[in-house]
């Protein structure tokens, strides 16, 4: 069967710590100390999307990707 | 002018008063900027420039907390992918086309009043100013902007502040009679006939003054004169123009030196490495004030308390060798940094304040997707067609500003060596 899937990745060389992710969807992204931010949850569920959206437009580096995947497979 | 319903997380606006630049202890290496940017201890001080606050009020650069993040959450559709194409292929591709078309080929061209009128109308689109459509306009237009931007960024200039700072009040009344209440008032009509079902969403302008129109319970919590006060805080044309001409000339210079790269200023990868490399070298922003809010201490072990302002040597943090190598002073685009660092330095800030018009200026930062559809940054744009028309400084007649310590322009004549070719060919 086919499931679709959130991935978010963080280019880590380029965030630059502005913490608005960490705003908008903080059950994904986490920002402790100095940085950089963290991904809590790589797959989160598509319910996040238009948050998700929304903190890869705030980011003014554009360190933040958001892709949907259609993968085949079992579900877990 | 404090605005007694300003009980915000942390946002504040001090008075010309208190310790200046120099009485104030100044952060110098590269990891005690960005630990300064970064932490939440310290905030803007007075809006990060403070001498200025007559001039911005409450702009972005003032806010703090959650008054800051509402505000770039407010802005940041200006800036999502779709209109940074549009600025890039349909306003600013444009107007560089046209003005290099009206170079004649005979004697040297001024890049910064070139530059300035090119974009003028990026200014315009931007703020969403209307009208600003010949060259007498835009020269009127670009008169009053530039005495208003001037006090905006005072705390560099060597002057007289408070005089700076009078001047631009001036300018900013000017400003507000002759284009920005008529640029209201349509937008305003616009957003109403919008609200009554009478214009779709894709007929509305897109840019900061209808933005802010539409949530004007936001801006005016603030005061009354947000909307010009903001305007002049964005002001894209003023500050590339400032950029553009170092860049010009330590391209020029490098590829005199390094001819195997001369063929790669056709490479918008290679003109973005030599943009970042630039801006390092010659920060748009030499320096930045903060104030701490609570007690702290950085990772080098500088401590500093409550109410205390620091303030951040962007310029000299840029050249620390420790980061950027024994010749950090040099220009060198293949520069690969000693430690890991994002390829824009600290040419846009760190932390919540971090410039939100980076990838206009420079495309894309990251470098783990290009996307041929992406935005490719309207500096290396820029870089690409001026290198195509054969800009070439002449060294001798460049002149720099000394009246500020922003280690800018006031004279940058060029030759366009390719126009000149084909200007010459045509009358052969």
């Amino acid at each position: 069967m086919t499931i679709t899937r959130l991935t978010v990745s963080i280019d880590s060389l380029v965030c630059a710590c502005t913490g608005y992710c960490v705003e908008v969807v903080p059950a994904v992204f986490d920002l402790t100390g100095t940085g950089p931010t963290v991904i809590l949850d790589p797959h989160p569920s598509l319910d996040l999307l238009e948050d998700l959206r929304e903190a890869e437009n705030l980011c003014p580096t554009q360190a933040i990707q958001v892709e949907i995947r259609e993968e085949t497979g079992q579900e877990d | 002018m404090r605005d007694e319903r300003l009980g915000h997380e942390g946002t504040s606006l001090d008075p010309m008063t208190g310790p200046t630049v120099s009485q104030m202890p100044w952060l110098r290496s590269y990891h005690d900027v960005v630990g300064a940017f970064r932490s939440k201890a310290f905030i803007q001080g007075g809006g990060g420039r403070r001498d200025s606050a007559p001039i911005t009020g409450y702009g972005v650069l003032a806010l703090a907390g959650r008054d800051h993040f509402e505000r770039r959450r407010i802005e940041a559709p200006l800036f999502r992918k779709d209109m940074l194409r549009w600025f890039e292929r349909g306003v600013v591709a444009p107007a560089l086309a046209a003005r290099l078309a009206e170079v004649t080929g005979e004697g040297p061209v001024d890049l910064l009043p070139f530059l300035r009128d090119v974009f003028c109308d990026l200014t315009c689109s931007f703020w969403g100013i209307d009208g600003v459509d010949t060259q007498a306009a835009r020269q009127r237009f670009l008169a009053v902007v530039d005495e208003m931007t001037l006090g905006g960024a005072v705390e560099w200039e060597r002057g007289s502040h408070r005089e700076i700072v009078s001047q631009s009040l001036v300018a900013q009344r000017r400003f507000t009679a002759t284009y920005l209440r008529p640029a209201m008032q349509r937008r305003e009509a616009l957003i109403e006939a919008h609200a009554a079902g009478r214009l779709p969403e894709s007929e509305l302008p897109k840019d900061l003054l209808t933005l802010m129109l539409r949530n004007k319970e936001h801006f005016e919590k603030w005061d009354s004169e947000v909307y010009v006060r903001e305007l002049t805080l964005f002001a894209p044309g003023d500050t590339i123009m400032r950029f553009v001409p170092h860049m010009v000339a330590e391209m020029h210079d490098w590829v005199s030196e390094h001819p195997e790269d001369r063929g790669r200023l056709e490479d918008l990868g290679f003109l973005r490495r030599c943009a970042m490399e630039s801006l390092r070298l010659h920060p748009a922003s030499p320096y930045f004030i903060r104030k701490a809010i609570e007690d702290t201490t950085l990772a080098s072990g500088r401590s500093f308390s409550a109410g205390d302002y620091v303030v951040l040597d962007v310029t000299t943090a840029s050249l620390d060798p420790e980061v950027f190598g024994p010749d950090a002073d040099r220009f060198d685009p293949h520069r690969v940094p000693l430690h890991k660092i994002k390829p824009v330095a600290l040419a846009f800030g760190e932390g919540p304040h971090t410039c939100i018009g980076a990838a206009m200026s420079v495309g894309e930062v990251s470098t783990q997707r290009p996307n041929p559809d992406d935005p490719l940054g309207l500096v290396p744009y820029t870089l690409r067609e001026l290198f195509r028309a054969g800009v070439t400084p002449d060294a001798v007649s460049v002149r720099l500003n000394a009246d500020n310590a922003r280690n800018e322009f006031t004279a940058f004549p060029v030759q366009f060596d390719a126009l000149r070719s084909v200007s010459t060919a045509g009358r052969s």
